[in-house]
């Protein structure tokens, strides 16, 4: 209540000030005149009544004040008079003021943007009500510690039994639906959900109805429901498009209803139709094959854990009920925004610090200016002293400038993280940002701005100290009778030189980061992937179960497809496989060695590897080399003698030293024997960084598939002769999708989006980081030669030459540097721990780095000390001495 | 500046104030006045030091004011006392009356040894 009411009388005296003031007067002048009523009741005349009433109140002013200060304000009214004095030291120093705006606004801008990428990506990636219930079951391997795909029985089992969710709802993302009809064919990610999907997320189309369980039964009306995105590239945002219907699949479906533009999904990515699962009585009962996921809200108040124990308690009861399929098979119950926010959360740490020491040097760089001018205000902070004003007082006036200044530079910097989180969002590919919550859009909201403004009048105390310390241990008898332009002392050049070794070492924390991530990639990109990435273009083509039931039609199909593509200009080679490598997905199959199984004498543990069925040309195609033996071609057909082609790994894991042209693998579940008749060399699969791994290729007519990749050999960019590509299938048959090209290259990239983005930021703020220390270094070499004018004017006239007072000047610079580069070089070992997982085949200790980077800000130290050094000792001393 | 003759103990003045105003609200002048009357013109309260007290009272939020038309005809700010002033006064009477027995004991204690 008190607490309260001072509150409120504080408010009043900051806010309402004018009516304060005037109430004041009001009630003073209410005084003197009953005052003088009084005496005027006991026989005064009325005019000398007035003037003893009002004589008494001798010195109004200093009561007033007194009562203010009475109300607390005097503090805010020396406040006010310290912004207004700072305002007014500023714009008499405009280019003082603008380098220093301008160094926070860079430093708070850029941490400002990064704080709004970390709040939308990583401490609220979910948009849905109540994102502290949402959970992910995944079906767990507990023996071998991974997840699995969750088997449409055991989903029905959990439903059934944990009572602990309100909702479990389960999906698979991993369809692609081919539309047809009106307009170009196309082709777009899909997914099947249970359906009460949309319900558990708490999430209900902004048009149209949500699922209902009659749409989820087997045999129903197919209906689907579609993004905004889809809504509006497809039905130009029709309100027409609910209730009417698409080709899908080659199949007439119903669109029920559309979701919101701010509908995302982010674990299934960028899908743009939702389609219930519908699974027949015979499909639920499948216990073997699991192919979906599971995504459950817990009942209000339940926790994860207690999520997690009932799960335990239901997956156990199921492996004693089926030992042979749900043996080792657990469950895993994990918040849904830490899932989502997970991947990204280190790499986005990272570059948090990074922007964090880009902002330390940035105020460093300030609070160095703000010293030296503290220093060649002593004379005046001397004689404000000597006429009485306290010390904490002036201590609270640089401290103000410093907070006005930083407070000036988070306004300006709000401006950078605004288009810095746009720069940020920018920087992905659409596709990724479907991954990423808020689909990777940084949102500069009010919290953000409060950040900033924390941050500007944390870091505007923090590094005011240092100027306010600089003003308290002022000397007034000294200064005052000192001659003002003669420097003062050691201490400030103590810390002006401490400020320097901090800044150095910082910055160069944030260049071996950028020097770490960078050469990190490098490598990356110069590790050989097993086949040509470049010219090649890559077209997905899925062919419609429908209208090619007989296999053999869709062979026939695909090659005269690859013909026409072949014929071409431009195009040098065309091959065709359900996996390409770095595709969304390759398909790992049990395989076992006839030979080993014998030798073993029972039959071996199953391994699972990848089987791809390619086209004749595929090797030829990709440039992927044939070590020995031969690649597939005409004589390989459905009714010849099943061959196979294997990877160098795999020769050399079964058969070293021996010649596997000619042996036995047998894969599948059926263990469908294949000869082998040929090796080719190792390919990456889906990672750059991956180690090899058995792989094995089968000839398409043997193994044949209608959901393939089309790999286009051409003389020059694939990008170019897209449209050609697609005109060439349609004039086969107009109703066929076919994706965009692209190229592999780019896709190799995305693939390893995270770290090219991760090296890209921290590059730009290495640079700003050595920009920054440069101005640092700089400013403080010129400082302190400016302070040793005298001195060096004297050396000069004492016979000391160019070269000697350089080389002094610089000895002194260097010392700092190479004391700042050895303190960095030990924090840097620190922080770039959180890298390690970015980094491929380089340490966090990497020498080289290490020693180039000191290297550059060692030179960039140089370069920035040489400068005023040479201005100082080439000055005329004659002039110098005289101007003192 | 309150003049030597009239100095009241540090303190002392808000309690007055607040007994004032807890018989009736009254303006600043009219706290005065009867302030006066009550010590039967013993205790002289400085004009000067009346103001700065009120405010601080009211910023502590143990009086309220709010304006109204005095016995003159004249507007004039009326201050009441709080509840949490009710409080505070009878806590300080308390403590004053223990005060000045303790003292009394002392003063009348050195006088008869």
């Amino acid at each position: 209540m008190s607490f309260l009411a001072k509150c409120r009388s504080l408010a009043q005296g900051i806010f309402a000030r004018k009516p304060l003031e005037n109430r004041m007067d009001d009630e003073l002048r209410a005084h003197i005149a009953h005052y003088a009523d009084d005496l005027e009741s006991r026989g005064m005349p009325r005019c000398e009544a007035e003037r003893i009433a009002r004589a008494e109140f001798a010195g109004l002013e200093g009561l007033k004040e007194e009562c203010r200060e009475a109300r607390g304000l005097r503090l805010f009214d020396e406040m006010a008079q310290d912004l207004r004095y700072a305002a007014r030291g500023f714009r008499k120093s405009p280019g003082f003021a603008a380098v220093a705006t301008l160094t926070l606004a860079l430093g708070i801008g850029a941490n400002t943007a990064l704080f709004s990428a970390v709040k939308s990506w990583v401490l609220e990636p979910i948009q849905f009500p109540h994102p502290d219930r949402l959970v992910t079951i995944w079906s767990h391997d507990t023996k071998r510690g991974s997840n699995l795909g969750l088997t449409a029985a055991d989903y029905y089992d959990w439903c059934a039994q944990a009572p602990v969710f309100e909702h479990i709802a389960a999906w698979n993302d991993g369809y692609r639906f081919a539309i047809t009809g009106e307009g170009d064919p196309d082709l777009v990610r899909g997914a099947r959900v249970t359906f009460n999907f949309f319900q558990m997320l708490g999430a209900h189309p902004v048009m149209g109805r949500d699922f209902t369980p009659e749409d989820d039964r087997p045999g129903a009306a197919p209906v689907i429901i579609i993004t905004d995105s889809l809504w509006r590239s497809r039905f130009g945002a029709s309100p027409a498009a609910v209730g009417g219907t698409l080709k899908l699949d080659d199949q007439p479906v119903t669109i029920v209803g559309i979701l919101g533009p701010e509908f995302q999904f982010a674990l299934a990515g960028r899908v743009q139709v939702w389609k219930p699962l519908a699974l027949t009585a015979a499909e639920r009962q499948e216990r073997g094959n699991g192919f979906l996921n599971s995504t459950a809200r817990l009942k209000p108040g339940a926790t994860v854990a207690r999520g997690s124990a009932v799960m335990n308690s239901i997956t156990q009861n199921l492996e004693r009920a089926y030992p042979e399929t749900n043996r080792n098979r657990g469950a895993v119950v994990r918040l849904l925004a830490q899932e989502i926010g997970m991947d990204y959360a280190n790499e986005l740490l990272a570059v948090f610090g990074i922007v964090g020491c880009v902002l330390l040097i940035a105020c460093t760089n300030v609070a160095n200016l703000m010293v030296a001018r503290a220093t060649g205000r002593q004379r005046e902070f001397a004689v404000r002293l000597a006429l009485g004003a306290g010390r904490g007082r002036l201590v609270r006036q640089v401290l103000t400038e410093n907070v006005f200044l930083f407070v000036a530079g988070a306004v300006l910097g709000l401006g950078i993280a605004l288009e810095g989180a746009h720069w940020l969002s920018s920087l992905m590919s659409f596709d990724i940002r479907g991954y990423i919550p808020n689909f990777g859009e940084a949102r500069v909201d009010l919290s953000v701005c409060g950040y900033a403004l924390v941050v500007a009048v944390a870091t505007g105390l923090l590094f005011g100290l240092a100027p306010a310390f600089e003003t308290a241990r002022l000397d007034v008898n000294r200064r005052l009778k000192e001659n003002a332009r003669s420097s003062s002392g050691t201490a400030t050049g103590r810390l002006k030189n401490c400020l320097v070794v901090f800044e150095t070492a910082l910055a160069l924390t944030v260049l071996i980061a950028a020097g770490l991530l960078g050469n990190s990639l490098v490598r990356m990109f110069h590790v050989n992937a097993g086949f040509d990435s470049r010219n090649l273009g890559l077209v997905r083509l899925d062919m419609a179960e429908a209208k090619y039931p007989d296999r053999r039609r869709a062979e026939e199909f695909l090659s005269e497809v690859l013909n026409r593509i072949r014929s071409i200009p431009g195009v040098e080679q065309a091959a065709a496989s359900p996996e390409i490598p770095f595709g969304e997905y390759y398909m790992n199959m049990p395989y076992a060695i006839a030979g080993a199984e014998r030798a073993a004498g029972t039959p071996a543990e199953t391994q699972l590897t990848q089987v791809a069925s390619v086209t004749p040309d595929y090797f030829a195609t990709l440039g992927i080399p044939l070590r020995r033996g031969r690649g597939f071609d005409g004589r390989d057909r459905d009714d010849t003698l099943p061959v196979t082609v294997i990877n160098e790994t795999m020769a050399k894991r079964y058969w070293p030293g021996a010649e596997p042209v000619g042996q036995h693998v047998l894969i599948g579940s059926k263990r469908v024997p294949l000869t082998v008749v040929g090796v080719v060399a190792d390919v990456k699969r889906a990672d750059l960084t991956e180690k090899p791994m058995p792989q094995i290729y089968r000839p398409f007519p043997q193994a044949r598939a209608l959901n393939l990749i089309v790999a286009v050999r051409t003389a020059s960019d694939p990008l170019a002769i897209g449209s050609q590509i697609r005109s060439a299938i349609w004039a086969l048959d107009r109703n066929q999708p076919v994706s965009e090209i692209q190229s592999m290259d780019a896709h190799i990239r995305e693939q390893h989006a995270a770290a090219v983005y991760v090296t890209q930021v921290t590059a730009l703020f290495g640079f700003v980081a050595l920009c920054l220390a440069a101005i640092g270094i700089y400013g403080v070499t010129s400082y302190s030669v400016a302070a040793r004018k005298q001195e060096i004017g004297i050396r000069i006239a004492l016979g000391a030459t160019t070269g000697t007072v350089i080389a002094m000047i610089l000895r002194q610079g260097m010392l700092l540097a190479a004391i700042g580069l050895v303190l960095g070089a030990a924090g840097s070992v620190v922080l770039t721990r959180l890298l390690s997982s970015l980094l491929f085949d380089i340490r966090i200790t990497d020498v080289t780095t290490f020693a180039a980077v000191g290297a550059l800000l060692a030179a960039t130290a140089l370069v920035a000390s040489y400068v005023p050094a040479r201005r100082a000792a080439v000055a005329d001393p004659v002039k110098t001495l005289h101007h003192e | 500046m309150p003049r030597k003759d009239a100095e009241l103990l540090q303190g002392t003045l808000d309690m007055l104030i607040l007994k004032a105003i807890s018989l009736q609200p009254l303006h600043g002048y009219g706290i005065l006045l009867r302030i006066q009357q009550l010590s039967k013109d013993r205790l002289q309260i400085q004009q000067g030091s009346l103001y700065p007290a009120l405010y601080r009272l009211e910023h502590r939020g143990w009086i309220s004011s709010e304006w109204g038309e005095s016995e003159n005809k004249r507007k004039a700010k009326y201050y009441h006392l709080t509840a949490s002033g009710r409080r505070q006064l009878r806590a300080e009477t308390e403590s004053w009356g223990r005060l000045t027995e303790a003292i009394a004991g002392v003063l009348g204690a050195s006088e008869e040894s």
